[in-house]
């Protein structure tokens, strides 16, 4: 057995590699058993015609070439596209907003964060009326506020400019559960550090911008990445709140892909759709890793390759 | 930043300073807004949950119900047996909460402060399973269960916990654990420590925000998640609180005001757990910087 | 005190361990599937349901069970109503061999299903039972179920669809209860009954919009051609209804504008007491019944042909079901009118049989600040006279009436023209039927 030698990072110890094997032994046996065989078998129905209850035929790439000539697919990337590139930002920002708020030591606190998180817990079917009427163009709150500015708002649900945004909006009273994490990461940043940043004379913005954001960037990567890829799945908002609509507006891919599969008993074609999700999404998350080098910060960072 | 961290070692730590009165009044009054608007959607649902059937499509709605109902209390927490869906959810959520954690924070860990090959390429392959949309493995998945026998039991839902099943908790673990010092980590293995041991001993005790903020997550999901349950369990004396809410939700006549009622019931337990919970997060000891 | 806390909590969980280890054993062991009787055959039956249905269904199997020694009858029903997660769990167990042996199934899917040869069909089993007494249902609701020359399930109700009033409304404005009104008279009326605030919103909405595919049909109109090959939505029929439907919305405003909608759905305007008048099924009863205001149904408006729409809920049979003629017994029981008249006790339901419709508790039956008996009689007679039509049957349906949907929008919006909606409707579908 090879000894092992923590100041030569270079060589891999196989004891070390032995431990991690063992370490992510019950997730490799958990993906061999119950989530690999199931992923794979979307891949092989994607090179299928399948109704689900008839044995599947082979197509080849025949639903992959479909796509092409299936506008609605092209709209539901385009809708789910936009709602990620500004949700995403948008939750991130606004979760570390009210993370770092959270964060200070005042009166009232534990009750303030729990205000802020409660949403998370509220299924959307139970609030769906209430944000009707929020964002009700003759009768809602927003409406009313900005009728104060002389501003006439928009049927935010029933326009088909306005429904996008709505959902946007909406999406923001989740981030409660995702400011669970950042608090959790504001909690490892050491305190000394501020000191000595507040001894060295800088103000709070420059600590936040020269402390915080790179401390806890590792758990933003992880917002990032994770947000990126819930908000490529989204469902249960627009098919409750528009039902893709109007005019196809808010066609979420998803929406999309659950009425191919379950609806128009085309699983085939659905997994296809699922599939190129899947690379469009790997993409994009291959990218932000590559690039996140340059902005993350692991103040105990090995690397080994 | 090293360089920041070396030097919050050589200065001495001043007192903490007191922020000034006008920031914390600020931060009071940005956070009651934001309370008042993130609190809306809660009081809605009370408010809703205390209307009487007539009154419930009001719209714009009332806030303050007139009459009020209290009866949709009793009445919808008598109109199935709520007590077997609180134990089975609770049930469900302390079996996930002991398999997911110790399975994806081990898995977290190799992933975060272990060296071997295949690391990073693994580690890319656990975050493929979450960008395959659920809707395309249901299938398969359902009928591998059923070739098992294990429908209508917990096993479909339970089992898997224990293999690290949920990415999401493998992904956050490892982030967290690789802000930990590696210095410490390997003064431990010089001393003699095993993997397992820096892991138990050094890895875990300073990382409770992120094992709490897992446990929560758990909690939140199981007592919201649906469509899994739904499609595994049948026997309605295995249902879930979830599954349970759903019932209210009817095609041609939805007791809007008893549902309401009901997710109050539901959501109060979690809201509670999670005001005594916080503590375990915000708490957290801290971990790097402090060295020597 | 935070020591306290952590203490009881500890004490709680242990409490909770007992009881898990208590009800262990005691039997319900949550781990295990739960074990079938083996010397009855099991028939289940699948459906949306939820708490108010579930109770309506208990009497049924009760005399079910009582009645058939050697069938257990079971009922499956997970509630969300005909979202989307019934389509997931029914075809996922149906995928694996664990489907239903009976199961409701939503009228536009059911062709679907028949085409994957998911279902059986029934007419030999309707042969060999004289009992069944097939006449007895409206002919519109058994023919619902009809496709390719063959039966593919008995309705377990009906549900033709009528117009309900606020009669509070009418009497305020001084205007008749509306009775098969023509066209001109529905537009006048709907346009004198809508009020409007100083800022132009509307406080009362004369009419609802009616169903789309109503107003084609009114106009002489289809959706498709008899044999499903073709889409008629482009034809000058098809457009004439199209362009009444928009103009209810865009040239006189008196039906809800897309906004209207985005708001609440057309029932709960008319129980806000926010609509006048709506089209809807005799199962709207139940919303309607704790409304603060007085109301009742009537026959819709009728253009050129008087016909509307029925709904049914088809019961249907599993083609993989293991005992068929255990499952047929089920399937006859649920449409008999012993079935029906159990399970509609609460009156809100309309059942598929004249029988049950004409009995006296029935006729009789009334409910909140009903006026008069027009809920009663008016779903007879749409069905006695075969006003009343089903949706299109294609294997189809769900995607073609997904790509209408999508346009109608544009339609009731004023972005597109009559014309230009049928033509792009029927080049959209035309495309959809041919692929198939």
């Amino acid at each position: 057995m090879q000894i092992h030698n923590v100041f030569q990072p270079k060589r891999l110890s196989f004891w070390e590699s032995l431990n991690a094997w063992i370490f992510v032994a019950p997730w490799i046996l958990g993906f061999l058993l119950f989530t690999g065989g199931p992923i794979l078998a979307s891949l092989v129905i994607s090179f299928t015609h399948w109704d689900i209850v008839n044995p599947p035929q082979w197509a080849g790439l025949v639903n992959y070439e479909t796509m092409f000539s299936d506008p609605l697919f092209f709209q539901s990337l385009k809708v789910t596209t936009i709602y990620a590139l500004l949700a995403v930002p948008l939750q991130i920002v606004v979760g570390l907003f009210i993370a770092m708020l959270l964060n200070t030591k005042i009166r009232l606190i534990g009750i303030y964060r729990t205000f802020f998180y409660l949403p998370a817990v509220l299924p959307i079917v139970s609030v769906a009326v209430m944000w009707r009427w929020i964002l009700s163009r003759d009768w809602g709150l927003i409406n009313w506020f900005l009728s104060l500015f002389g501003v006439y708002g928009p049927g935010w649900l029933s326009e088909p400019e306005w429904a996008l945004p709505a959902l946007i909006l909406m999406s923001l009273w989740g981030v409660g559960s995702g400011m669970l994490i950042y608090l959790a990461g504001l909690q490892g940043i050491p305190t000394d550090l501020y000191e000595a940043a507040e001894v060295d004379g800088a103000g709070r913005w420059a600590s936040f911008v020269h402390i915080t954001l790179p401390m806890i960037s590792p758990v933003i990567l992880f917002q990032l990445v994770v947000g990126l890829i819930a908000a490529f799945q989204v469902f249960a908002q627009p098919f409750i709140m528009t039902q893709g609509g109007p005019q196809n507006s808010t066609l979420f891919y998803l929406l999309h892909l659950f009425r191919n599969a379950f609806e128009f008993f085309r699983m085939g074609y659905a997994s296809a759709l699922s599939w190129v999700l899947f690379m469009y999404i790997a993409v994009l998350t291959l990218l932000i890793f590559r690039f996140s080098a340059a902005w993350v910060f692991y103040e105990g960072e090995i690397r080994n390759e | 930043m090293a360089a920041i961290s070396q030097r919050a070692t050589l200065k001495p730590a001043p007192a903490q300073k007191r922020p000034t009165d006008w920031l914390k009044i600020l931060t009071h009054v940005i956070l009651i807004a934001g309370s008042i608007m993130f609190l809306m959607p809660f009081i809605y649902v009370v408010s809703t949950s205390l209307k009487t059937a007539g009154d419930v499509y009001t719209f714009p709605p009332e806030f303050i119900p007139e009459p009020i109902a209290w009866q949709n209390y009793p009445e919808a927490l008598t109109a199935m047996p709520f007590d077997i869906f609180f134990f089975n959810t609770i049930l469900l959520a302390v079996g996930r909460i002991i398999g997911l954690t110790l399975s994806c924070s081990l898995a977290g860990f190799a992933f975060a402060k272990l060296r071997w090959r295949g690391r990073n390429t693994l580690f890319f392959v656990v975050l493929l399973t979450l960008m395959i949309p659920t809707e395309v493995t249901l299938i398969p998945r359902y009928i591998l269960f059923a070739k098992l026998g294990w429908i209508d039991s917990f096993a479909p839902l339970l089992v898997p916990g224990f293999f690290a099943e949920n990415a999401f908790f493998v992904f956050l673990f490892r982030q967290f654990f690789m802000t930990m010092g590696q210095d410490l980590i390997d003064a431990a293995r010089i001393d003699g420590c095993s993997f397992i041991g820096v892991f138990t001993r050094i890895i875990a005790p300073n990382a409770k925000p992120v094992f709490a903020v897992v446990a929560i997550y758990i909690i939140q999901n199981n007592w919201n998640s649906f469509l899994l349950p739904m499609i595994y369990l049948t026997d309605r004396a295995k249902y879930t609180l979830a599954l349970g809410l759903r019932l209210f939700n009817e095609q041609y006549y939805s007791q809007t005001q008893l549902l309401m009622a009901a997710s109050v019931f539901v959501v109060v337990p979690i809201v509670i757990l999670f005001f005594f919970m916080q503590r375990y997060f915000i708490q957290g000891v801290v971990f790097t910087g402090s060295k020597g | 005190m935070s020591n306290l806390s952590r203490r009881d909590f500890l004490k709680g969980l242990a409490a909770s361990g007992a009881a898990l280890g208590a009800q262990a054993a005691g039997g319900l062991l949550p781990f295990m599937p739960t074990a079938a009787a083996q010397d009855v055959a099991q028939v289940t039956y699948a459906t949306p349901g939820g708490v108010v249905e579930d109770a309506a269904w208990e009497p049924v199997w009760e005399a079910f069970n009582e009645e058939n020694d050697d069938i257990q009858a079971n009922y499956l029903a997970v509630g969300g109503g005909y979202g989307p997660q019934y389509l997931q769990l029914l075809q996922a167990r149906l995928a694996a061999g664990t489907g239903p042996d009976v199961f409701f199934v939503m009228d536009g899917f059911m062709v679907g299903f028949a085409a994957r040869g998911v279902l059986v069909p029934i007419d030999s089993f309707i042969e060999a039972s004289p009992d069944v007494d097939l006449e007895d249902n409206y002919a519109g609701h058994i023919e619902a179920h009809r496709w390719q020359d063959q039966l593919w399930g008995l309705p377990r109700d009906g549900a033709p669809y009528a117009t309900w009033f606020n009669a509070d409304i009418y009497d305020e404005a001084g205007i008749d209860y509306p009775q098969a009104l023509s066209w001109e008279e529905f537009v006048a009326q709907a346009v004198e009954l809508t009020e409007r605030d100083e800022r132009g919103r509307a406080t009362v909405i004369g009419a609802g919009r009616g169903a789309w595919i109503d107003w084609i049909w009114q106009a002489g109109g289809d959706v498709l051609n008899e044999e499903g090959t073709e889409c008629l939505m482009g034809e000058p029929e098809a457009i004439d209804g199209l362009r009444f439907a928009q103009s209810l919305v865009v040239e006189h405003q008196c039906s809800p504008s897309a906004s209207d909608l985005a708001d609440q759905n057309e029932g709960a305007l008319f129980t806000s007491g926010r609509m006048a008048s709506f089209t809807v099924a005799r199962g709207f009863l139940g919303a309607v019944c704790n409304a603060d205001f007085r109301f009742d149904a009537a026959l819709p408006p009728a253009g050129k042909v008087r016909v509307g729409r029925t709904n049914v809920g088809p019961t249907v049979m599993s083609a993989e079901t293991p005992d068929k003629s255990a499952a047929w017994e089920l399937l006859k029981f649920i449409n008999s009118s012993r079935g029906q008249t159990l399970k509609i006790s609460t009156g809100y339901a309309y059942p598929s049989r004249r029988s049950v419709v004409q009995e006296d508790w029935y006729v009789n039956f009334t409910c909140g600040q009903a006026i008069g008996t027009g809920l009663n009689t008016v779903f007879n007679d749409i069905m006695e006279n075969n006003w009343a039509r089903t949706w299109p049957k294609h294997p189809q349906w769900p995607e073609v009436s997904t790509v209408i949907n999508s346009e109608l929008d544009a339609l009731y919006s004023g972005d597109k023209s009559a014309e230009d909606v049928g033509t792009d409707i029927a080049a959209q579908v035309n495309a959809i039927l041919s692929a198939e």
